[in-house]
């Protein structure tokens, strides 16, 4: 690491290891180590580490089917009938691999092949999706949630009466797919460059890092979604998704085939900075009072300052009620209304006198 | 043989070992199950193996199958390359199909040209520069870009900038997001494309100045300028202000 004491910010800014530190978090103890040994690098550290941040672009991706297509297009334009395998060796270790695993791939096919005709067509979705490929399952049979880690760090809660799984060579490929029948939390570690797909039924969703609830019961008329940190982007296959942040949830309607996206039933605090015990408020002005809720909760808030100017609120909202609570009070307090349109609140003021 | 010796002049046992396994090991996996195994093996010396040393062995793997003429490595190879160059492909053009093609062109020809695989060094240089050439090619066939030596100077690098939040905090979020966008901004074509080849697709210098086909001193010179514009950037409107 001494080698970095006498490189400039362009140097350290292009500097492999360093990019990988930044971005994959490579060798983190190392160069938390170098900071503390030399705090004079740390002016120089940050402003590189800002520099390579700040360069992300929006990747372009393809989706897993077209993928798919193409690499089918690409077998068949290269097929060449007249070849044959060559003569197959192994070692002993690897014959019996082999083996298990084909054992293990002809259990996983008599399986599915056996629910399916017991359970006729209900599972026909996540079986259609997992199909052909190298996956491995987690099945909950407990009354217990379950959390599965991943290969990549990510962790995984697992509802009872749920299925899931993952591709076998999870930190080899392209991207993070993932499969769900049932309900799951998910927390899921950030990687710009790999992003994180659930296929749940029709719709697919897509993070980057964050962590979010996915319910996607069969037997049930809604696929539900809800998002607790970061961002997401739920689609349907093919089609434009929306997207939603913390405290928002969208809900698919399997039989209307739509997406709607509105405010979590229960929205919680999720900004680090504000707890609670905090919400006790004064003669504040009530335009404060209403950004902390803003950003307490991460919500859209919409209202007309203008009217609110001058006005100021007493009150103790540090109790643990709902958000849908706290409006009230404070609404009532400035004798205004609020509405809930979709994901987004409206508050409308008459003026404090 | 020459491969174990030589390394074993090395310090590090843990890379010996790791090489040791996949030399005396290399070469069969023919089954529809091979992913499923090498996943395995790996994960069994895993502890051993730096991530990059991984991808290297495996990559030398699927290139020493593919020129044994085994059809499924190229289905892998294209599985596991498919994004980056997607992605890489895009930034000439508004035109996915055009990509895609050339991606598909490229792969072809990977096959047809199998028995010299080996040959190749590292895979992800190879088809990055492969999908580039051919990306062009196309631009030109059809008219969109100019058929002559500095045509490249007008052909654009499309790059959308995801502005991270821990970045920005939050109060005058919106104006702070302004300011970046308008340093990014200042980046041309061809730095924003060695500064994306740098952080995004791990090239090295080198590597950078034969994809694009200009000098390593053109390379360095692009990347430097480029670390600079975004320095300044920083130091004047939001470095001060910063957390």
């Amino acid at each position: 690491m001494t080698r970095y004491l006498y490189y400039s910010l362009e140097e350290l800014s292009l500097d492999q290891d360093f990019i990988d530190w930044v971005r994959k978090g490579s060798n983190d103890s190392a160069w938390q180590q170098f900071l503390e040994e030399n705090p004079g690098k740390t002016n120089i550290v940050h402003q590189a580490r800002r520099i390579v941040e700040s360069f992300e672009p929006i990747p372009f991706e393809i989706s897993e089917a077209a993928l798919e297509a193409e690499i089918a297009a690409l077998m068949a334009a290269t097929v060449e009938p007249e070849s044959f395998p060559a003569e197959q060796k192994g070692s002993g270790l690897k014959r019996v691999l082999i083996t298990v695993m084909g054992i293990a791939a002809a259990a996983l096919l008599w399986f599915f092949g056996f629910r399916n005709t017991m359970t006729g067509d209900t599972e026909l979705t996540y079986v259609k999706l997992v199909a052909e490929k190298n996956l491995v399952e987690q099945v909950n049979i407990t009354d217990k949630p379950v959390t599965i880690e991943l290969p990549d760090g990510s962790r995984v809660k697992l509802s009872p009466q749920s299925r899931f799984s993952y591709a076998a060579g999870f930190n080899d490929s392209a991207s993070r797919d993932v499969y769900l029948k049932g309900e799951a939390d998910f927390d899921v570690a950030k990687n710009a460059k790999k992003p994180f797909r659930v296929y749940s039924n029709e719709l697919v969703t897509k993070v980057i890092g964050t962590s979010f609830t996915i319910r996607s019961f069969d037997a049930e008329e809604d696929i539900n979604i809800t998002v607790r940190t970061g961002k997401v982007n739920v689609s349907r296959r093919n089609i434009e998704g929306v997207s939603l942040t913390a405290n928002q949830q969208a809900i698919y309607h399997k039989k209307q085939k739509n997406i709607v996206k509105q405010l979590n039933e229960r929205p919680v605090i999720i900004s680090p900075g504000v707890s609670a015990r905090q919400m006790v408020f004064e003669d504040r002005p009530v335009v404060a009072v209403l950004e902390m809720m803003k950003a307490a909760y991460g919500i859209s808030l919409h209202y007309e300052k203008e009217l609110l100017k001058g006005c100021t609120i007493t009150a103790d909202l540090s109790e643990d009620g709902s958000i849908y609570r706290k409006l009230d009070l404070i609404c009532r307090a400035i004798s205004a209304e609020y509405e809930v349109i979709d994901s987004e609140v409206y508050i409308y003021p008459q003026g404090c006198k | 043989m020459n491969v174990t010796q030589t390394i074993e002049l090395h310090e590090n046992t843990a890379a010996i070992d790791c090489v040791n396994y996949f030399t005396h090991n290399s070469g069969y996996y023919f089954t529809a199950i091979f992913e499923i195994v090498n996943h395995f093996l790996m994960k069994r010396v895993s502890n051993d193996c730096t991530p990059q040393m991984k991808d290297v062995i495996h990559n030398d793997e699927l290139l020493q199958q593919l020129q044994a003429g085994e059809h499924a490595a190229l289905s892998v190879l294209m599985r596991n390359h498919y994004q980056g160059l997607y992605d890489y492909g895009c930034r000439f053009c508004s035109c996915k199909d055009t990509v895609k093609d050339a991606i598909q062109e490229v792969f072809i020809s990977l096959w047809q040209k199998r028995s010299a695989a080996g040959g190749i060094g590292s895979i992800r240089y190879y088809l990055l520069g492969a999908v580039r050439n051919q990306v062009l090619k196309s631009l030109r066939r059809d008219g969109r870009v100019a058929d002559f030596e500095d045509s490249l100077q007008q052909v654009d690098f499309q790059v959308d900038y995801s502005i991270e939040e821990k970045l920005i905090r939050r109060e005058d979020a919106e104006q702070r997001t302004i300011q970046l966008r308008r340093v990014l901004a200042q980046l041309s074509p061809r730095q924003k494309e060695a500064l994306y080849l740098r952080y995004y697709q791990d090239m090295d210098a080198s590597q950078i100045a034969a994809l694009m086909q200009v000098s390593p001193q053109s390379v360095y010179n692009l990347l430097h300028e480029a670390i600079r514009k975004l320095r300044i950037g920083w130091d004047s409107s939001l470095l001060l202000r910063a957390v």
